[in-house]
């Protein structure tokens, strides 16, 4: 039988099919990585605990606000590089460097992404 | 020279050594490397002067040294190696005087008859690299009578061993006898609970210490380096201006930190390698507009430095309300008492009485490295000293 860690492997390996998606990774709500793929000179504990302050801050962010529902998710966009972050259960948070040229796939990456959250919050939930 | 070691610091500590005549069972679980335990234990007894021997199934001796290698653990000539895996390849054997050959590996009598006659030259530790594959040429009941007459030869050569081993799910009755035919059993896992995702290790058997409990402990196979104890999460946490990411800072080797002019505003982040253990610490904002984040940066840590002001004893009750809001409370603490060098700063015992602590959370100092220098829109260097006390006390606490 798969281990979990295997089985996220292989919904990150779906993932980086798909045109314009760089790397992705699962993150801890809490900030520790759980199955990064992203390239090796990128530290993944890092990575992983700034993309779970950044859906943190946003979601207290949107309390402030009055919302009530569960954030879904955060873009960061800059001139080279995008990173979309989508919760996936109360656990983990997808998140996906996403190629800023390949805005004309953005639709097919979100569906794709809320596809994959999905199944990591089945997964975790195991 | 003493008996063999582990080359790694818990086991050492812990099981002070491998005594001879001793056998040791490393048995790790298929999704779990055990190999760079054999490379770091190898090298550790070299180094020492002792004269080991290494029967070696599982890659050929050149792949076996170059991997010792990667992990900075150089042994040259100095291992013998009894190469059972080369003949199966066709590779053919270089022929280095510490290189013995093996002919024909599925011939069980010839690898028994050299490993044994080998030993009988007189060697301070056998390592078998891997038993399990032994196992899978013959079988499990052969694999046993081959560790008895092992055990029989350490017995009368004073000799150590450790076998590695990978339980590809073998029946539960087999790994039973194997686990009473050792002296020592590490078992080496990998932990997938909740949102912890790691390896242990952790000494389930030891017939030379009596009545002793192990713990269990994460680790991380660092290369170059080897086998570091690892604690995945580690809060730093205070009150505002304290020395959160100064602390951070000077005790990481990469440290990065959110922060705009001079305060942290998310969190700051850095990971550390300090006498054998690696640890990612998490620092926390210390302004109370950002407690709302403090339960979830908190989440999972495993120990908390808390850092205070020796200057500003009236920060002191919001130090421990940020104790209580990351929800760090009960876990192992070391409480650094920043700026103890700066005019009206509190003595250790000062700081101990104010804050109400137990006489069980460890106390450390810490001070600027160059007063001169301290900009308050960065962080500020710390004297090493004062970092590697605090760190070496809660290392202490959480193995």
């Amino acid at each position: 039988m798969a281990t979990k860690a295997e089985e996220l492997r292989a919904v990150l390996d779906n993932l980086s099919r798909i045109g314009g998606i760089k790397a992705s990774a699962v993150i801890s709500a809490d900030g520790l990585p759980i199955a990064p793929s992203i390239p090796e000179n990128i530290d993944p504990n890092n990575f992983a605990a700034m993309i779970s302050s950044m859906m943190g801050a946003a979601e207290y962010a949107l309390k402030s606000l009055g919302s009530s529902n569960v954030l879904k998710g955060v873009n960061a966009e800059s001139d080279d590089a995008t990173i979309v972050a989508v919760q996936a259960g109360s656990d983990a948070i997808l998140a996906m460097m996403v190629d800023p040229k390949a805005a004309s796939n953005y639709g097919l990456i979100r569906i794709e992404a809320n596809r994959a959250s999905k199944e990591i919050a089945r997964i975790m939930a195991e | 020279m003493g008996d063999p070691v582990f080359g790694i610091e818990k086991l050492d500590k812990d099981l002070k050594g491998i005594p001879e005549k001793k056998l040791v069972l490393f048995s790790a679980s298929p999704s779990v490397g055990n190999e760079v335990f054999g490379y770091q234990l190898i090298y550790n007894n070299i180094k020492a002067g002792s004269k080991v021997l290494l029967l070696l199934n599982r890659t050929s001796p050149d792949a076996y040294l170059g991997d010792m290698e990667d992990y900075g653990f150089p042994v040259e000539n100095k291992l013998t190696i009894l190469d059972s895996y080369s003949s199966i390849t066709g590779v053919i054997p270089t022929g280095k005087p510490h290189i013995i050959s093996v002919d024909n590996p599925y011939n069980k009598d010839e690898v028994f008859h050299k490993l044994l006659s080998e030993l009988d030259k007189g060697y301070d530790l056998l390592v078998v690299d891997s038993f399990s594959l032994l196992i899978d040429f013959f079988d499990f009941q052969t694999g046993l009578s081959l560790l008895e007459d092992i055990k029989k030869k350490l017995e009368e050569k004073n000799t150590s061993g450790v076998i590695l081993f990978t339980d590809w799910n073998y029946e539960a009755k087999s790994i039973d006898s194997l686990i009473k035919a050792v002296n020592s059993t590490v078992e080496i896992k990998g932990v997938e609970k909740r949102v912890i995702f790691g390896q242990y290790f952790a000494v389930i058997k030891c017939d030379w210490t009596e009545g002793k409990t192990f713990s269990s402990v994460l680790f991380k196979a660092v290369k170059p380096g080897g086998i570091k104890i690892y604690f995945p999460k580690i809060l730093v946490t205070g009150p505002t201006d304290s020395g959160k990411s100064s602390f951070i800072h000077s005790a990481s080797k990469d440290a990065v930190s959110v922060d705009k002019l001079g305060g942290t505003i998310a969190l700051d982040h850095g990971n550390l390698e300090f006498d054998g253990y690696k640890a990612d610490l998490f620092g926390t904002p210390g302004q109370e507009r950002f407690d709302p984040l403090l339960k979830l940066l908190g989440g999972e840590a495993i120990g908390v430095f808390l850092i205070v002001d020796s200057t500003k004893p009236e920060q002191f009750p919001r130090a421990i309300e940020m104790l209580r809001k990351t929800e760090a409370y009960g876990l192992p603490i070391v409480v650094v008492a920043n700026k103890a060098d700066l005019k009206g700063a509190l003595s250790l015992k000062e700081v101990e009485e104010k804050l109400h602590l137990d006489n069980e959370i460890g106390l450390v100092q810490t001070v600027a490295e160059d007063l001169s220098k301290v900009d308050p829109n960065q962080p500020t260097k710390l004297k090493k000293e004062g970092v590697d006390k605090a760190l070496s006390l809660l290392f202490k606490q959480l193995t």
